[in-house]
């Protein structure tokens, strides 16, 4: 328990010290977004959401008219910019654990041990349920989608060209700024090991994926974050920072509650709201 | 000629994309289908490749909480607004 202080009797403090020094480890799929604190009861929960388009002829634009050469004497047409209403909710997401009475007066080293895991295990389901929320509201906000029709990774698909048509399709629509992270399930993402490209030092010289097991740093220019929060077959491209923001209206807080002779209770909660005003930098890939 | 005939009575089941940007169909050794918002495509559910992007957009249609999206305010007749949610992916025929 490394830079974890010595607390024996507050336990409070104890997994609040856990929180602070495990949280940057686990956080997976949310440090993908912006993320930012706010007041819980000052959150704007609409905002606006800009869309953006692409077409061969026009180029990427916001417009649903096409940029005309104009006449002399005549006047520019007025279109509507795209933007539309985007709402969120703030949502909470908590859970708790009693410690019994006996193990409270231990003096035991093991009661720091079963409240530090614990504490743990409490912060991984949170985080869990945070990124499985976050997945599913990407899902639904992500501006494109890529179908990829040539089968799944572990079938007869190909990774190296569905992620290279994927970036091309989101270089398209965002205007020009390319995409620097994948989003993917671990079974999908074992499928670039198993990729003999990536196993061959001839294609991907950083690549040790059969001796070591380590892919190269960056395959295909991404960023790859892996998380179980996704659903396998899905995977996300996008621009780290820019496609959503992530509100955190209350950071991890610990609670803690005296049960009398049933011991004592710790719960914790966590709050945000996830926004995704320019959501033309997420594409979602499917079908992999 | 058989398989002509065959071929001739499948029927497509179309899908319409009513998602704010492109919808990519990516066919390997056929090229990439580009969608635009408010276009519909017709898939044949006896081609491979098409099958496959069919199945995947079967999947998404099947999950309404994200098979969403918000689309732009409606006045109504009162002086209001409201909020219009449609479906990105809409089996339109062929169920």
């Amino acid at each position: 328990m490394a830079g974890v202080p010595q607390i024996s009797t507050d336990l409070k403090k104890w997994i609040d010290a856990t929180f602070h020094a495990y949280l940057p480890k686990v956080k997976k799929l949310r440090t993908l977004f912006a993320e930012q604190k706010v007041d819980p009861t000052q959150i704007t929960n609409v905002y606006t959401k800009m869309s953006q388009s692409y077409a061969e002829s026009t180029g990427y634009s916001g417009y649903s008219d096409t940029v005309m050469s104009l006449a002399d004497g005549a006047q520019a047409r007025i279109d509507d910019f795209g933007t539309e209403d985007g709402t969120s909710t703030q949502v909470t997401k908590a859970i708790g654990f009693r410690i019994d009475r006996k193990l409270l007066n231990s003096a035991m080293p093991f009661q720091q041990e079963y409240v530090a895991r614990h504490s743990l295990e409490l912060l991984n389901s949170i985080e869990n349920s945070v990124n499985g929320t976050l997945a599913t509201d990407m899902s639904s906000n992500a501006a494109t989608t890529v179908t990829v029709t040539g089968g799944t990774w572990a079938t007869t698909g190909d990774p190296v060209s569905d992620i290279n048509n994927a970036k091309n399709s989101f270089i398209k629509v965002s205007g020009g700024i390319p995409a620097d992270f994948c989003a993917i399930h671990p079974d999908d993402y074992t499928q670039l090991a198993n990729d003999y490209r990536f196993q061959s030092t001839l294609y991907s010289k950083g690549s040790s994926v059969l001796d070591q097991g380590v892919l190269t740093p960056k395959p295909l220019g991404l960023d790859w974050v892996v998380d179980t929060a996704l659903t396998a077959g899905t995977s996300y491209i996008g621009k780290k920072g820019m496609f959503g923001r992530l509100l955190i209206s209350e950071d991890y807080k610990v609670y803690e509650k005296d049960e009398g002779i049933a011991g004592k209770t710790y719960s914790a909660a966590f709050s945000f709201v996830d926004q995704y005003p320019l959501p033309y930098y997420l594409l979602k890939l499917t079908g992999i | 000629m058989v398989e002509k005939t065959e071929k001739e009575k499948t029927k497509k089941v179309v899908v319409k994309y009513n998602g704010p940007s492109l919808w990519v169909i990516d066919y390997p050794g056929r090229g990439m289908q580009t969608v635009r918002p408010g276009e519909e495509v017709a898939l044949n559910p006896k081609d491979t490749l098409e099958l496959r992007a069919l199945l995947t957009i079967i999947k998404e249609a099947n999950n309404p909480r994200t098979n969403v999206r918000i689309a732009m305010t409606k006045p109504t007749k009162d002086g209001y607004q409201e909020q219009m949610k449609i479906a990105r992916f809409e089996i339109v025929s062929g169920r």
